[in-house]
């Protein structure tokens, strides 16, 4: 083998063109590579992600070069007279082509090596000393670097043995475009024009890394899902498939085992793939993030009715996998309802509803609603969910976890709507009482909670909401108030920058509402005063700390409202910006006749006096009882 | 009449053809020679495939170099030959008679006698591809046959054919001959003995010698013995052994000698010629 | 008169190298013909008409046509290239091959205008960015030409179409050096005096090397 493998050296080396194509892609991911480590620690927003950031784009031109190289590599024995030599030697063509691909094989350990090597030397640079980050980081390497190189290796190698020089062209460059973002644009063009939803074929042809065209989630990193790596593995088995069965011909027993082999990987890959489970989801897809949400809510009809009861604590079992599963047991102060209702996220599919003796009741579960008959014991103190599912925003996986405590994750009382279309982002939803919770969690990472801590995982405590976070996460303690952050971003999250975002905070907070702990949520779509919220147990969940006074004072206003306090505040702290909309109000109402919020607060200001206008305008928000929106109540002003 | 005066060709730092000298007039020549003697490349030189001085080759005392319509008196087969093979016959040679710049209401004419010729005109809606090695090879010669050049060059063309194939392509030379300079470039002995009437011989990018084919068996008179294999030790002075044999129950040897020997001499055939002239003897 | 016969026979020879294409053949009129004006049409009914619209079709014409623009040139440039027995189509008074392929280069692009000509009656505009496209369709034929000869490979020649165009894709709008193309603003002359009329002279240069080559460097298998 030791000489075969140098003939075939030799035979790589012997045409200038691989090596020269070889040695110049080569070095371009050097440069790429070494002008990101260079620059560390680079582009702050990307944080200690930046080396990973600038290496998974790399993943796609790996693909497409080790795809043709081994193309070319493989179709040559055909052209050079070599394959029927090999044919007819005892174990001619395993050799020569295992030879061949254990030289693509080194090349790809290369990449992936000097890859590694680089976002190592990133780890040691930027102190990233967690275990688990330097892990996922070298995980991302090794799957998108390595494994994708590889599928490329073995479709090449499976174009040359079984297709001619013309089809093998036109399948390889199909299954790269097919995979390549042109795809994902077609793909977003056919959903949003006629609802074609091609995605799931897209996200399971596309091998490469998710989420480049926008910031990383430092909380979870890059995907390494099952979804992710069970697709490689099928591409892999697949392609897998012909180079062995073409190779093997001379030895009919290992050939059938090794494509036997290859088919029941496949088969298990894929059905590992379609099961339920939380997927990595390109940015543009139907499955991204609040597009998943906007687009369901947008026909879905969401109801408000008061369920007659409320839930008096909760009892939690959560395992998050695949997906969250979830069994939730709900105690209601209403014993002899015929029919109890609540709101659960529609993603959340319930199996099974039972009461406090195990009894099963029979349910309906309508899009975000939930009713459950009353059994016929006729009493019921408490209900217990049993239900299993995800939400891209909102998620539960192996990654990591991000359940703020105002999405129904768990079942509330009564109907609600859950999506506000109009701004694009959830409502809050919340107990209307402080209830009590306890709370188990089966997840092999760490589960920051905003209730007290009972054990690993395991929580308990009394709150208007459960918020869950997992990930790449810490806890610190800064000024008495522990803050759950996500160390990876250090844009935002420096020691001393967070240090100093936090006291800032703190300092200018003048409302006397205690703040003992702040956990930051990662990104999500999100109006303003949606940005973070304090729940009752004193906790202040929000998306950053960095002008978090503003969102602060925000989150205690109710939507309806929202327009009313931005007027407010541009009136009090920018006033020339206020006249300035003032003029362009007054300007577009003599061509529309349409009274601007502006015009309604300076009649108001001139009518009443500035004193009195803007203490009804306080008043105003902070009344809760009072649900008239700005534009009713500014009519009702004047 | 093709010439070719002290034509020189390197590759680098090899040297391909060394001060080569000759003169092709009508007829059909062998070039034989063994593997890397030269003979593509002295062919590729004569088809400007490769760039040669001013006037080492020269077509009727025109150097080449100047001659604008010096490919039109070529018609060329090269050792491998393989191309638009997704096109009809009729089609691939419309291809190249249209690359040759022929034109006109004759094309058409031309394509089905030269087809005719190499009888493939059953074939003549046939995709290439779906022809035999034979009947490629033979399009070949029909191609080359395309607008009744006067000077032909085929390079290695009864490679990889069975004997029957051999035959008929000995046949087609024999019709198309008359006004012609043909050029085949072989190391199959016997194709040149049927066909041609000079043979070359090609040795390290030199001519060894250039004569009629008797003239190169003759080289061997004298020098051809029959030598049992036990009785080999009894061999004088150098001596190549040219072929091994079974006769009467025992191995004999077929002995080239330069020296005379004490054993019976055997009738020398053209290879041995050809032997005799490679070695030097 | 000559010249007309000439002519003949280059139009003769194009659709003979088309047709020894087979299905590959089809592939550039069906991405200019069928497959951009269909995803156009998606874009409409997502957008409707407008400059979401413009921009939209301006970024898919920018990932599509300069790609095909080199489909047919490539595979055809297979047989002079690759194909056992090349050496017999170099053995003809015109050696070099760039005219043949600048005949299906062509072909293509007026097919492209043509399109882009019915586009801009429905998004003013759009024909401007016809030449846009044809500097970097230029670009990608002299980097093909150039390297189908260099290379003696086809499959080598598209692995480095391919990978620049991914490349483009992924750098879009990076600015910066002037070979990353897609931009989705309008053509404005500073853009066309910094990005694309670079490309087009690198096109031409790359295509004149590749014509040297073609001439005084061939191989033969």
């Amino acid at each position: 083998m030791r000489r075969q493998m140098s003939l075939t050296i030799r035979l790589f080396c012997k045409d200038w063109v691989l090596p020269a194509f070889t040695g110049l892609f080569f070095l371009y991911f050097h440069y790429v590579l070494f002008d990101e480590a260079r620059t560390l620690p680079g582009d702050r927003l990307l944080g200690d992600l930046a080396m990973l950031r600038a290496t998974l784009p790399l993943s796609m031109l790996c693909f497409v070069f080790f795809t043709f190289v081994s193309y070319y590599f493989a179709d040559k024995p055909r052209h050079d007279a070599l394959l029927e030599c090999a044919r007819v030697t005892r174990h001619g063509l395993p050799r020569l082509y295992g030879s061949q691909f254990l030289l693509l094989l080194a090349l790809d350990l290369l990449f992936t090596l000097v890859a590694a090597g680089y976002n190592a030397y990133a780890c040691f640079a930027l102190q990233i000393g967690r275990a688990e980050a330097v892990l996922h980081i070298l995980g991302c390497v090794l799957l998108y670097i390595f494994l994708v190189s590889l599928a490329g290796i073995l479709l090449g190698m499976a174009a040359a043995l079984t297709l001619n020089r013309f089809a093998a062209c036109l399948v390889l460059v199909l299954f790269i475009l097919l995979g390549s973002p042109l795809a994902l644009y077609v793909a977003q063009a056919l959903y949003y024009a006629l609802w074609i939803d091609v995605f799931p074929v897209y996200e399971f042809l596309c091998l490469f890394p998710r989420g480049l065209e926008s910031l990383p989630q430092h909380s979870v990193g890059y995907s390494l899902l099952p979804d992710r790596i069970s697709a490689t593995v099928f591409w892999l088995a697949l392609f897998a498939v012909p180079v062995l069965w073409k190779t093997l011909c001379d030895r009919r027993r290992a050939r059938r085992a090794a494509a036997l082999a290859c088919a029941v990987l496949c088969v298990g890959s894929l059905a590992v793939y379609l099961l339920p489970m939380a997927r990595t989801a390109s940015d543009r897809s139907a499955r991204s993030g609040y597009v998943w949400d906007l687009d369901y809510y947008q026909f879905a009809e969401q109801k408000e009715e008061d369920g007659g009861f409320s839930v008096t604590g909760y009892d939690m079992d959560l395992t998050v996998g695949l997906q969250l599963s979830a069994r939730v047991t709900a105690q209601v102060d209403q014993p002899a309802l015929p029919c109890y209702k609540f709101t659960l996220y529609h993603g959340y599919q319930v199996s099974q509803v039972t009461d406090q003796d195990g009894t099963p009741l029979r349910f309906t579960q309508q899009g975000d609603t939930l009713a459950v008959e009353n059994g016929a014991a006729g009493r019921v103190d408490s209900l217990t969910f049993t239900y299993a599912g995800d939400n891209p925003t909102y998620y539960a996986h192996a990654q990591g976890i991000n359940l703020p405590g105002h999405f129904a994750y768990y079942p509330h009382s009564g109907y609600h709507a859950l999506y506000d279309v109009e701004n694009q982002s959830f409502y809050k939803l919340l107990t209307e009482q402080p209830v009590d919770v306890t709370l188990r969690v089966q997840y092999g990472k760490t589960v920051f909670c905003d209730l007290p801590q009972t054990g690993r995982n395991t929580f308990a405590g009394r709150t208007d909401g459960v918020t869950l976070l997992a990930g790449f996460l810490t806890e610190e303690t800064v000024n008495g108030v522990q803050v759950v952050y996500p160390y990876l971003d250090t844009e935002q999250f420096r020691p001393e920058q967070l240090a100093a975002d936090l006291n800032g905070f703190l300092a200018s907070k003048t409302d006397g509402r205690e703040i003992r702990k702040v956990m930051i949520l990662p990104g999500a779509q999100m109006e303003l005063h949606a940005r973070c919220h304090l729940y009752s147990d004193g906790t202040l969940v929000c998306m950053q700390l960095r002008g978090l006074a503003s969102y602060y004072e925000r989150s205690f206003i109710a939507p309806q409202k929202q327009e009313a306090f931005n007027l407010l505040k541009t009136y009090r702290d920018d006033p020339e910006n206020f006249e300035n909309r003032l003029a362009a109000e007054q300007t577009a109402y003599q061509s529309t006749g349409e009274t601007g919020m502006a015009m309604l607060l300076q009649a108001a200001v001139e009518t009443l006096g500035e004193e009195e206008a803007l203490a009804r305008v306080d008043a105003y928000l902070a009344d809760a009882a009072d649900r008239r929106d700005s534009r009713e109540f500014l009519e009702g002003l004047c | 009449m093709l010439t070719v005066q002290g034509l020189n060709k390197r590759f680098g730092r090899k040297t391909v053809l060394r001060d080569l000298s000759i003169r092709f007039d009508e007829g059909v020549y062998g070039l034989l020679g063994p593997n890397g003697a030269g003979k593509t490349t002295l062919m590729r030189c004569l088809t400007r495939l490769y760039p040669v001085p001013a006037g080492a080759v020269q077509l009727n005392g025109v150097s080449v170099q100047d001659d604008r319509d010096y490919l039109r008196h070529i018609g060329y087969l090269p050792q491998k030959f393989g191309l638009f093979r997704e096109l009809r016959v009729y089609e691939m040679l419309e291809m190249l008679a249209n690359l040759k710049g022929m034109r006109g209401p004759g094309v058409r004419e031309n394509i089905e006698r030269c087809v005719a010729q190499v009888n493939l005109s059953e074939h003549l809606h046939s995709k290439v591809r779906t022809l035999s090695g034979g009947m490629v090879r033979r399009l070949g010669i029909a191609q080359a046959l395309l607008g009744d050049p006067e000077i032909l060059i085929f390079d290695e063309p009864t490679a990889g054919l069975d004997p029957e194939e051999r035959l008929r392509f000995k046949r087609v030379i024999a019709e198309v001959r008359p006004g012609r300079t043909v050029l085949i470039s072989t190391h199959i002995v016997s194709d040149v003995e049927a066909s041609c009437d000079t043979v070359v011989v090609l040795d390290a990018g030199r001519i060894v010698t250039s004569g009629p084919s008797e003239a190169l068996r003759r080289r061997a008179a004298g020098k051809t013995y029959l030598v049992p294999q036990t009785d080999a030790a009894g061999l004088q002075g150098d001596y190549v052994v040219q072929d091994q044999f079974e006769a009467d129950g025992r191995i004999m040897l077929k002995v080239l000698s330069g020296q005379p020997q004490a054993f019976p001499a055997a009738e020398a055939t053209l290879e041995d010629g050809y032997i005799c002239a490679l070695r030097g003897l | 008169m000559r010249a007309q016969g000439s002519v003949r026979l280059l139009m003769r020879r194009m659709w003979l190298h088309l047709k020894n294409l087979r299905a590959l053949a089809l592939a550039p009129p069906l991405v200019l013909n069928v497959l951009l004006p269909f995803v156009s049409y998606l874009f409409y009914r997502q957008e409707g008409l407008g400059s979401a619209l413009y921009f939209h079709v301006l970024e898919f014409v920018q990932y599509l046509v300069p790609f095909f623009s080199i489909w047919w040139v490539l595979f055809t440039l297979r047989e002079y290239v690759e194909a056992d027995g090349n050496e017999l189509l170099f053995v003809s008074r015109s050696r070099g091959k760039l005219p043949d392929m600048l005949a299906l280069f062509v072909l293509y692009q007026l097919n492209a205008a043509l399109l882009l000509c019915l586009g801009g009656a429905v998004l003013p505009g759009m024909q401007l960015e016809f030449f846009r496209l044809l500097c970097v369709s230029v670009f990608y034929f002299g980097l093909v030409y150039l390297l189908a000869f260099l290379t003696g490979s086809i499959i080598l020649t598209l692995l480095a179409a391919l990978a620049y165009t991914l490349l483009a894709l992924l750098a879009q709008d990076a600015g910066g050096l002037f070979l990353q193309y897609i931009r989705t603003s309008p053509l404005t002359l500073p853009l066309l005096l910094e990005t694309y009329l670079p490309l087009l002279a690198l096109g031409l240069l790359l295509a004149g090397a590749g014509a040297a080559v073609n001439r005084f460097a061939l191989r033969f298998r």
